[in-house]
């Protein structure tokens, strides 16, 4: 690989992202390329937002520079924007249609007596994003986990839409091969399953 | 997610992706350090976090979770008297809490070698300060190495090692919160064994610095610096690279942003990158500067290596432009990026970048309205429920000293019980002093692992004293935030042994509080309003401490459990037909498994955020919080 290719995850403390960039790291190790990763541990961990900086190919730092993430991937709407100025121009956004709102949030919108006070929605998430890349690939991804058979293989659908984009790095078969070594045994075919409804939701939103 | 059994493979050549902090665990092994004593801290602790689950599988090795830093290091600076090697590791405020013996450590020395593994965390990602600990090896006399990335954390500890027993010095190992959240490949090495028993050689004229003892070992300890800064002259993790007009010299995880920076930039310069940073290679570090006209210092928070270079450019007259935080080109504060490289460079080589900051910064404005995702007490979480009774029942007027540890989130909105804090352990001595000068009532409050790390002197103080001062123990049954470590109220050790756990309220009890309960906070929430306004009362009355014990297990580690087992309580719902869209429960709790359905104005509980702590049932004035049958 000559050039770096930079993914940046991000997501909500619990949701599992931890282990997606684990799932990433392993099928990049097994290609045989390089990665550096920067993550965010400990005091985040409680409901707050987190990321992970995802680097393969000819990594450098542990830190993506403005502008020049390839691929943003949220497994919470609003996170994708939290880390806009990540992504390069027309980059690809890969992120979940679910929406946890922030529990300030919801105390704003709750003390609203005038009721004027609403809450983030999705819409709003995709018109931001739209102003820096036409490339979003938004997913039900709860939807296609539970039509795969469980409902905690969100984070499997998410990656098998990033192997839907042609100039992802790691082919959809080490993809597949890293998600399934790492998963629960028992939720192997599920997860199996997830990973292909993405990839199918991912052609048909890039197309 | 490496798991600690893979760190522990015998397998020369094995690549693996590693957390620094993990390549820290497995280099414990390679280096053949025979004890590592630590009180666990972010963004240091998924060293100890490894080494517990490795500890039991390692031959001839002890691994302890110490009650706190002071403790771990006289624990690790004994061991390494007596001759073997031995580690201690704390985040940067733990080694002020550790700053006694560690001044005394450099004057005695040790016989095997040591390192003290000090995480800083520029940002305050999860910590009370930013201060540079790069300042204890200045101060202290202490060799210092600093480490960029994962592969490095490894490399280098193995020669910090070596280097510690040719000096008879710890060394001290500062790693900062990026790097040690940094991911990357790690090649394994052999793993060093380790010596079943050492016998210990008396030589107290040594060992035990009273004042005429003291005064020879000073001048011993500057000339072991001065020998070790021979050895830092000439080492390699000293190293210059690249070529060009400019000179930068930089150390730790700022050296890949200035890689990235100058590979980003197409621009050209020499870079004298920095390991060893105290004591510094100063002959190299004067040669540097006498072959450039400009030389940029690039490093996190404080000038220290800026500062050192104004320095030898003046003794050894030295014609060189500095260019650092003095002229402003860098912060003294929060971590660094890129970004915050790349425009200083463009700045000091007057280039341009491919890069429009305008064009971000204007994308991140139109962000402004993305509601913030802070930190928070997890659904589920006993100090909520604890926090709502301590509010409730002083409704608000009291004073509320905090201490160290999940429940200082208590700060926010609407629970807003955290009121002053110092440091691990000042709840009660702070309540002390707020106690003597205002007449007003305090709850003060503090986990059980600082309980057991920092609170037990203040504690005494308290009794003796007789401050009246009220504190509440919330005894989530583990050290919650830096990632569920035991401690000596868990009843396991380390060595993942079981033993007989301290219990806070026999320790409270023993410690002459005549005032002690305990009580779990998701019994009765009424009934825990009326303890902590109970506490409060005798307090004013008989004018002492009293302590009550809100004790109930850390929410992840409940939820954990029935994951586990798979059995789960019946759910909590709200009853739409009563809930009367009071939103008592939304404003009074704020709790992450509660949101407001934006139709019907009412409560919604989000089933499978919810933990299942019923919390809320108590706090709905209408009942409509119910739990199904």
């Amino acid at each position: 690989m000559e050039k770096t290719y930079n993914i940046l995850f991000a997501g909500v403390g619990g949701q599992g992202l931890m282990l997606l960039s684990a799932v990433l790291g392993k099928a990049a190790v097994d290609a045989g390329l390089d990665v550096m990763t920067g993550e965010t541990h400990g005091l985040a961990q409680r409901s707050g937002s987190i990321y992970v900086h995802f680097r393969i190919g000819k990594p450098i730092s542990p830190l993506i520079p403005y502008g020049s993430a390839d691929m943003l991937i949220a497994m919470e709407a609003t996170e994708a924007l939290r880390y806009i100025e990540y992504l390069k121009d027309d980059g690809v956004v890969i992120m979940s249609k679910n929406i946890m709102h922030p529990v300030a949030e919801t105390k704003a919108v709750a003390l609203d007596k005038t009721r004027k006070t609403k809450y983030y929605t999705l819409s709003a998430v995709e018109e931001q994003l739209r102003k820096v890349t036409s490339r979003v690939i938004a997913l039900d991804s709860l939807g296609l986990a539970i039509q795969a058979g469980n409902a905690r293989t969100e984070n499997s659908v998410l990656i098998g839409a990033a192997a839907a984009c042609p100039d992802f790095p790691i082919s959809s078969e080490d993809l597949k091969n890293a998600v399934l070594s790492l998963v629960p045994p028992k939720t192997r075919d599920a997860n199996a399953k997830a990973f292909e409804l993405g990839t199918e939701a991912g052609t048909a939103c890039l197309q | 997610m490496t798991k600690p059994k893979e760190l522990l493979e015998d397998a020369p050549g094995k690549t693996l992706l590693l957390l620094a902090n993990e390549a820290i665990a497995r280099g414990v092994l390679e280096a053949g350090v025979r004890l590592v004593a630590l009180y666990p801290g972010t963004p240091s602790s998924e060293i100890g976090n490894n080494l517990t689950f490795m500890a039991p599988h390692i031959p001839n090795f002890y691994f302890e979770f110490s009650t706190n830093e002071k403790v771990a290091l006289e624990v690790a600076g004994a061991a390494a008297v007596a001759g073997v090697r031995s580690m201690m590791v704390c985040k940067g405020p733990g080694l002020n809490v550790a700053a006694d013996p560690f001044f005394s450590l450099a004057y005695v020395g040790v016989r095997g070698g040591m390192v003290i593994v000090v995480a800083d965390d520029p940002s305050m990602w999860s910590s009370q300060n930013e201060n540079d600990s790069r300042y204890y090896a200045l101060m202290g006399n202490m060799p210092l190495m600093e480490p960029s990335d994962p592969a490095e954390a490894k490399s280098m500890l193995l020669e910090a090692y070596e280097f510690s027993e040719k000096v008879e010095l710890p060394v001290l190992f500062r790693t900062t919160t990026r790097v040690n959240h940094t991911r990357a490949p790690v090649r394994f090495h052999e793993i060093r064994e380790r010596p079943a028993q050492v016998e210990f050689e008396k030589e107290p004229y040594r060992f035990v610095p009273v004042p005429s003892v003291a005064r020879l070992r000073h001048p011993w300890l500057l000339g072991q610096i001065a020998k070790a800064r021979e050895i830092s002259e000439t080492s390699h993790l000293n190293f210059i690279e690249g070529t060009g007009d400019l000179g930068i010299i930089t150390s730790g995880v700022a050296y890949t942003y200035v890689v990235e920076a100058l590979d980003h930039l197409g621009m050209n310069a020499e870079i004298l990158k920095l390991g060893i940073t105290h004591p510094l290679p100063e002959q190299k570090l004067t040669d540097f500067l006498r072959m450039h006209e400009r030389v940029v210092v690039v490093e996190e928070l404080e000038p220290y290596l800026e500062t050192h270079a104004r320095r030898l450019a003046q003794l050894h007259r030295v014609e060189v432009d500095i260019l650092g935080k003095e002229q402003g080109y860098f912060s003294r504060t929060m971590e660094y990026s890129p970004r915050i490289v790349i425009e200083a460079l463009c700045k000091i080589a007057d280039c341009n970048t491919c890069i429009n900051w305008d064009e971000i910064d204007s994308r991140m404005k139109d962000m402004a309205d993305l509601p913030p995702r802070p930190p928070l007490l997890c659904a589920g979480c006993p100090h909520r429920a604890s926090y709502f009774a301590i509010r409730t029942a002083t409704r608000g007027k009291a004073i509320y000293p905090s201490d160290i540890g999940c429940y200082t989130l208590s700060i926010a909105p609407p629970l807003e019980t955290a009121d002053i804090l110092f440091d691990m352990g000042s709840s009660i001595s702070t309540a002390c002093g707020i106690a003597q000068v205002t007449g007003q009532d305090i709850v003060a409050s503090v986990g059980d692992s600082t309980f057991f790390a920092s609170v037990l002197p203040g504690l005494v103080n308290a009794v003796y004293n007789k401050h009246p001062v009220s504190l509440v123990v919330l005894d989530n049954r583990t050290t919650a935030m830096t990632g569920h470590q035991p401690h000596p109220g868990t009843g396991i050790t380390g060595m993942q042994e079981q033993v007989e756990p301290l219990d806070v309220e026999d320790v409270a009890k023993g410690l002459g509080v005549k005032y002690v309960k305990t009580i779990n906070p998701f019994d009765s929430l009424a009934g825990l309003v009326r303890e902590v306004r109970e506490m409060v009362k005798w307090v004013r009355e008989n004018h002492e401490p009293a302590v009550l014990v809100s004790k109930a297990p850390c929410a992840l580690l409940t939820a954990a459990e029935m994951r586990k087992t798979g059995e789960y309580p019946p759910r909590f719902y709200v009853d739409s037909d009563m809930c009367t869209a009071c939103k008592r429960c939304l404003n009074r709790l704020s709790c992450p498994a509660m949101y407001l359905d934006s139709v019907t104005d009412k409560a919604v509980i989000d089933e499978p955020l919810c933990n299942y702590c019923g919390t809320c049932v108590a706090v709905c004035p209408q009942g409509a919080i119910k739990q199904e049958e």
